[in-house]
């Protein structure tokens, strides 16, 4: 017998007491088996406690054990059932056949039951994590906060082999995710290649890579060509060896650099991607930008500098900086026109509100060479306005559309596209996008080759916000919003505030980023205490509160559906804590 | 011709520590404290509804203590 049927005895209050603790260690006996010691234990009765444990009698983390901090994110019923677990064994004495127990821990049962469901796009195996082999300067592991240090050693062979086995791609399902904030990436693992060779038995379909290049050798790369379909995506930063070393601190940089011809003569398709940190000149972007060009790359990302404590170190926190993202947008704009790969700027909704496009069409923000896309003539520019009749009103929208589209008729799907002021149909093989790989980037598609750019605050946020707001009554409507997208939010409120009921006064505040060290993702750098703080600040200025908080949800989008930001703190924690009703949209 | 027998594959083993979990008790009596805990765990990971509307829950009361109600989450938290 272990905790999943003991006895349960309480001889003060038997009944509900015992009802309670008895539901309890049940439900969570069929789940875990129960530790002692690091051994497995037979939990057989469970007796009131007169005293609560002593917080000093818990154990501290033991070796070989997963940290519930690396699960919280993706899988927060594995906390949920340490939680229940912690309290029962705080009330109460657990036995087992020979006397008292000391659980301290405990190990999940049928891995079955915590398989994943889910679309996960990109990496397959975001758990296959070594030494990333370089140190980079910008690396949001700078100042890594304390919570997010330790949370896991290094992968075991036996652990990447039961994640393998749990992977069932038909499915869409594979084992748990766990976030580790300390260790690199795939490539680098001593049995990389077996971990291919292992992923191409189950799944046939696009393989995309991330890496920061340092370990494409020669052997790699020929090794990476043998599982095709594979679409690399490549942290360049520069393609000149003393910048690449100076900010990446690569001792090898030209392994990464040579890479390029070396995938494309091997027939690997790849993309680039750089940061606009202000230690790189424009003159090294564009240089790189060519050289990408020049040896086939498919697209090149360009990440603007955000969301780091290191801004402005003086002032230890980010500083929006509005004149230097003009400046970068000024000088992608003005490359575009000089190149033809298509370069996506990850700010383009900024991007498009200074330049003036208040309206939002879905734009083809670059079409790569060689594609279905290009050989149907689609240009950078145009404006997609419908999928065989249908209005296509987002980039997610279209890329959906796109692939249903793609499986009827032979493949072939009627655009309309805004060129010029003309009117045009376009006519797309999506079939010939079969034997070509596009490797999808965060938040677009670029499937039969056609780049769009990201969804835009169409007229369903503020009808959302509508809705929150009159379910609420809320009159004082606070949203948190980013440097970034705050102006573009505020334009767009003027176009739809007739859609908020009447008399609804609509404000925006920037939290500021306090938690990350270096760059990460612009989205998704702010945890909750970033919110709350914002919330409290927002308050204490104003001496009174908003009736309702819109949080974007971005930072919460990212932990399988379970809406809790990347320290896997829910959400639902900012209105714990700020006392104001909080919607995220 | 020797038979060798198959070796079971058996899965890694995903262990976890209750160390690990960081809460402090907000209400001396265990019991209270356990059914606070509790809910406070579920609460992290569902939403209760009622007639199929989301409904915020921050406190309970046991059946036979209709006067007292118990904050899942005080203010001191």
């Amino acid at each position: 017998m272990n905790c999943s049927a003991p006895a349960l005895t309480h001889p003060t209050n038997p009944e509900p007491l015992s009802r309670l603790l008895s539901v309890i260690m049940r439900g969570a006996g069929r789940l875990v088996e129960c530790e002692a010691n690091g051994v497995p234990v037979d939990v057989t009765a469970v007796f009131t406690r007169q005293e609560p444990l002593e917080p000093a009698t818990v154990q501290a983390s033991r070796v070989g054990v997963q940290t519930l901090q690396s699960v919280r994110w993706s899988e927060p019923r594995i906390e949920l059932v340490a939680r229940l677990l912690h309290s029962v064994r705080r009330a109460t004495e657990l036995h087992g056949p020979h006397g008292p127990l000391r659980v301290d821990g405990f190990r999940l049962k049928h891995l079955s039951n915590w398989l994943a469901r889910d679309a996960r796009s990109g990496d397959p195996f975001p758990y296959l994590r070594w030494d990333c082999g370089v140190r980079c300067t910008f690396c949001y592991q700078q100042g890594t906060h304390p919570l997010l240090r330790n949370l896991k050693e290094e992968i075991t062979w036996s652990e990447v082999e039961t994640r393998l086995r749990y992977y069932r791609p038909e499915r869409g399902e594979f084992l748990f995710d766990q976030r580790f904030f300390e260790l690199g990436e795939g490539i680098p693992h001593p049995r990389f290649a077996e971990v291919l060779r292992r992923f191409r038995e189950k799944d046939s379909n696009i393989l995309v890579v991330p890496t920061n290049g340092r370990g494409l050798t020669p052997e790699l790369v020929r090794e990476l060509a043998r599982f095709q379909p594979v679409g690399i995506r490549i942290s360049l930063i520069s393609a000149t060896p003393e910048v690449r070393r100076r900010i990446m601190r690569d001792d090898q940089p030209e392994i990464a650099i040579d890479s390029l011809p070396l995938l494309r003569s091997y027939g690997v398709p790849y993309a680039i991607s750089l940061m606009a940190l202000p230690t790189v000149s424009f003159e090294d972007m564009e240089r790189t930008v060519r050289y990408a060009e020049k040896h086939g790359a498919q697209y090149v990302v360009v990440h603007p500098f955000a969301g780091s404590q290191f801004i402005n170190v003086a002032k230890g926190r980010a500083i929006p900086n509005y004149e230097r993202e003009e400046r970068l947008i000024d000088f992608i704009r003005g490359l575009r026109s000089r190149t033809a790969i298509p370069i996506i700027l990850l700010m383009d909704l900024y991007e498009r509100h200074i330049a003036g496009e208040s309206k939002l069409p879905l734009l083809v923000t670059g079409v790569v060479a060689e594609s279905p896309a290009a050989r149907a003539g689609l240009r950078a520019g145009d404006e997609i306005t419908d999928t065989e009749g249908v209005e296509a009103l987002s980039g997610n929208q279209f890329a959906t559309m796109l692939r249903a589209a793609a499986r009827m008729d032979g493949g072939r799907v009627v655009l309309g596209v805004r060129r010029a002021g003309q009117h045009l149909r376009v006519e797309v093989n999506c079939a010939q996008a079969e034997g070509v790989v596009w490797a999808p980037i965060e938040g677009r598609h670029g499937f039969a080759g056609i780049l769009t750019d990201m969804p835009g605050f169409d007229a369903s946020v503020f009808r959302s916000i509508a809705e929150a707001a009159a379910k609420r009554k809320a009159r004082h409507v606070l949203v948190l919003s980013t440097m970034l997208m705050a102006p573009v939010f505020r334009a767009r409120l003027e176009q739809f505030a007739s859609l908020l009921p009447l008399g609804t006064e609509v404000e925006t505040e920037i939290p500021h980023s306090g938690f990350w060290g270096g760059n990460i993702f612009t989205g998704d750098h702010f945890v909750v205490p970033d919110f709350v703080d914002c919330i409290q600040n927002w308050v204490s200025r104003r001496g009174t509160k908003p009736d309702l908080v819109i949080v974007p949800a971005s930072p919460f989008s990212w932990a399988a559906g379970w809406q809790r930001d990347l320290t896997g703190t829910p959400f639902t924690e900012i209105e714990r804590r700020t006392r104001v009703a909080v919607v995220m949209i | 011709m020797e038979n060798h027998p198959v070796q079971p594959v058996s899965d890694f083993v995903f262990r976890f520590d209750l160390g690990d979990v960081r809460e402090e008790p907000v209400y001396e009596d265990p019991v209270r404290e356990l059914v606070r805990s509790v809910l406070a765990a579920l609460l992290d990971v569902v939403v209760l509804t009622s007639g199929g509307s989301e409904t915020r829950v921050d406190g309970f009361r046991f059946h036979n203590e209709p006067g007292r109600v118990c904050g899942i989450y005080p203010e001191s938290k």
